[in-house]
């Protein structure tokens, strides 16, 4: 199965790091990275992700903010969109999902299962 | 007319002139004093002052039996006086405004049965005060009382000089005239007792109005059509709106737009309900200027159960609910800023572990082993402070559906499989009767089986089972997990839903655990108003269990029907 390409827009570089590593390390994935949601918006302009992976809390504009911009252009709107919260409040998990996210993972994630989780919400998200 | 003279009338055939014009004197003369009774009674009913109704009593009276004076004297029962409050006449100036002591022989006089009384000679009469008589020169005296009710209240007198008798004849005009006093007084009476309890209605009313001014609350009051009568002037600041307005309004248009639908039905549900059921409507509702105000509406009944309104006490929680958001944003805030360092560590041991940066030598493999599992349990730790901090803070939110318990008790059963393995327990579920679907937050319950099962097999001896059963006992579904270990002491079995409270003596069993799982279980369990408990012997085992409701049979009829 050919590595599909996932963006991964995050602000903290350590994390940026980490996640890019699990990805890689999985073979499934090849990894674009964003440090904020402006950045990533354009990056998702250039390069078409097949998937997008979002931090919640980002500065500038969050990760909410972004997913409604994307969800709202017409080429990006198609993209799946995965949260990375680490406030697993449900009305966050809820916020994600009216701004248009397909599924979200907790923080802290288990770096070995995140190819594995991300696939399964993937999934999810094309066979409803 | 009276009957012997309308009989003296027939007996006397031939009619002179002389007669008929008497006859026409006597008409005018009656139609005289029936004028003046009309005037008497107008006096009364304009409600002017008694003093003018009774002046015209005097006035008229005096004229009605030709007397020189008359007066009206109403009892005083306080200094037991006969008080004359007006006078007409020689001497009027005199006699209005005296008092003559109620002794036994006036009264005697004054009352005598109600029956009028003609004294033609009042020297000789013991009955009457004799310095009176000396002073005012009085001979002649008629004196009638005037009843209220059959009770007698005063007298209306007329007095003589010398050679001027009363006739017994003149006494019905006098009489009738003495009655209108009488209703004068009544009336006059009946006008203060009314002003007085209006006055009294008028202070309690200010008194209320004070207290609801002064109330911190608002509190809006409608009638049975829902038109606001009544608004304090904390319900004015509220709805920012003066109560010169707002009253009359619909009661409606206190509430934003999209509140009204359910105030409506709200109101038709309190009209008919019964002043038994203690119905009422307790909703935070948030207005449009940002502020969130409690309010609480009840219908208002009168004695015999008529609905005549309804009553509403608004808070104004803005405050509140802004500091509640406050401490929810700081737990989440706390969460955030926690798990971000988890997140790195957590991705940096894994990662190595896996293998992802090269191979790992065993001596370090172990160690890195350890910084991992205490990683672990850190962020169970965080994961179960800010439990904490939402139950504590009444955070705790429950995500309401219906679900299957037994479903959710095998998925938490299988995550639990890798670490009974490990610890060579076996975990056995089954299912007895036919558990019922229970309304409930799946996750949260997940997670209180979860803990019991983690705690079962920390303390289960290798080699054991732990057994888990779900069953249905009358209106709920419980969930039991038995282990065979060590038991809780009687006395501490309370204690282990305490927030970190952990059993003395079992340090061999303490990893791991931080004393919040059996808190936070408890906590779920009886936000879906459930129960949880414990069987324990020390030395056989423990069996954990919990029940949760089952919406029953009629609830789900009931349900139905509204819907
Ligand atoms: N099945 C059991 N058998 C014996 N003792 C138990 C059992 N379950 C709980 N306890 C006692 O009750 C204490 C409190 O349990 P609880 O689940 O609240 O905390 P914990 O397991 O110590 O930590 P945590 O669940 O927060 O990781 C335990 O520490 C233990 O002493
Ligand atoms: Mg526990």
């Amino acid at each position: 199965m050919k590595a599909r390409k996932i963006l991964i827009i995050e602000d903290e570089p350590e994390i940026r790091l980490i996640l890019e590593m699990c990805l890689q390390h999985s073979g499934c994935f090849d990894t674009i990275l964003a440090c904020d949601g402006l950045e990533g918006i354009e990056m998702a302009r250039e390069e078409a992700p097949d998937l997008i992976l979002i931090d919640a809390v980002m500065p500038r504009l969050d990760g909410y903010a972004t997913c409604r911009i994307l969800k709202q252009d017409t080429e990006l709107k198609d993209i799946p969109v995965i949260f990375l919260t680490a406030k697993t409040d449900r009305r966050e998990i809820k916020r994600a999902i009216r701004a248009g996210a397909c599924g979200y993972l907790p923080k802290p994630f288990d770096p070995l299962q995140l190819a594995n989780q991300i696939d399964r919400i993937a999934e999810g998200a094309e066979s409803p | 007319m009276s009957s012997d003279e309308m009989q003296s009338v027939e007996k006397q055939p031939p009619v002179t002139i002389a007669d008929l014009s008497q006859e026409c004197m006597e008409v005018f003369e009656r139609l005289t004093i029936i004028g003046d009774l009309l005037e008497i009674s107008e006096a009364i009913a304009s409600g002017k002052e008694l003093s003018y109704a009774l002046q015209m009593v005097a006035e008229r009276a005096a004229k009605s039996v030709d007397a020189e004076i008359t007066a009206v004297g109403l009892i005083d029962w306080k200094p037991r006086e006969l008080h004359y409050v007006q006078s007409y006449g020689r001497l009027a100036d005199r006699v209005t405004g005296s008092r003559i002591p109620l002794t036994e022989s006036v009264r005697k006089l004054v009352k005598k049965s109600g029956e009028p009384v003609v004294i033609n000679d009042a020297a000789a009469d013991s009955r009457i005060p004799q310095d009176l008589v000396a002073e005012w020169g009085l001979h002649s005296l008629l004196v009638v009382p005037m009843k209220i009710r059959k009770k007698v209240i005063g007298v209306l007198a007329a007095a003589n000089g010398l050679g001027k008798p009363f006739a017994v004849r003149d006494l019905r005009v006098f009489e009738t005239i003495a009655n209108h006093g009488a209703v004068a007084v009544a009336h006059a009476e009946l006008h203060a007792r009314a002003r007085h309890a209006l006055s009294d209605l008028e202070a309690e009313k200010m008194k209320i109005e004070a207290v609801l001014t002064q109330l911190g609350d608002g509190v809006v009051v409608a009638d049975s059509q829902g038109r606001i009568i009544m608004m304090n002037a904390a319900a004015e600041r509220i709805v920012e709106l003066p109560s010169t307005e707002g009253c009359g309004r619909g009661i409606l248009e206190v509430f934003p737009k999209t509140y009204r639908g359910e105030v409506h039905s709200v109101i038709k549900h309190l009209q008919q309900s019964n002043p038994k059921d203690g119905l009422f409507w307790e909703q935070n509702v948030a207005l449009l200027d940002g502020k969130t105000v409690r309010v609480n509406m009840r219908p208002v009944f009168l004695k015999n159960g008529a609905f005549v309104g309804t009553a509403s006490v608004m808070q104004d929680i803005t405050e509140h609910v802004e500091l509640d958001e406050a401490k929810s944003e700081f737990i989440s805030t706390v969460a955030h800023e926690l798990r971000t360092p988890l997140t790195a560590l957590k991705g940096s041991l894994g990662l190595t572990l896996g293998g992802a940066a090269g191979e790992v030598e065993p001596r370090l493999r172990e160690l890195m082993g350890i910084a991992q599992n205490n990683c672990d349990r850190l962020i169970r730790l965080v994961d179960d402070m800010l439990d904490v901090a939402k139950i504590e803070s009444g955070h705790l939110s429950l995500d309401l559906q219906v679900v299957s318990i037994k479903d959710r008790v095998a998925r938490a059963v299988n995550q639990m499989r890798e670490l009974a393995s490990e610890r060579q327990v076996k975990l056995a579920a089954r299912t007895m009767g036919r558990p019922r679907s229970v309304v409930c937050d799946g996750d949260r319950i997940e997670q209180v089986v979860t803990n019991l099962l983690a705690n079962a097999i920390r303390f289960a001896p290798a080699g054991s089972t732990v057994d888990i059963v779900v069953s249905q006992v009358h209106g709920y579904v419980k969930v039991n997990v038995t282990d065979r270990g060590p038991g809780i002491p009687t006395g501490e079995q309370k204690k282990v839903f305490e927030k970190f409270y952990q059993v003395s003596g079992q340090s061999w069993a303490r990893d791991g655990g931080s004393g919040l799982g059996l808190a936070i279980s408890k906590a779920i369990v009886e936000q879906h108003g459930g129960k949880i408990g414990l069987r324990s012997t020390e030395g056989k085992g423990s069996t954990f269990f919990f029940l949760l409701p089952v919406p029953g049979e009629e609830a789900l009829l009931s349900n139905g029907r509204d819907d």
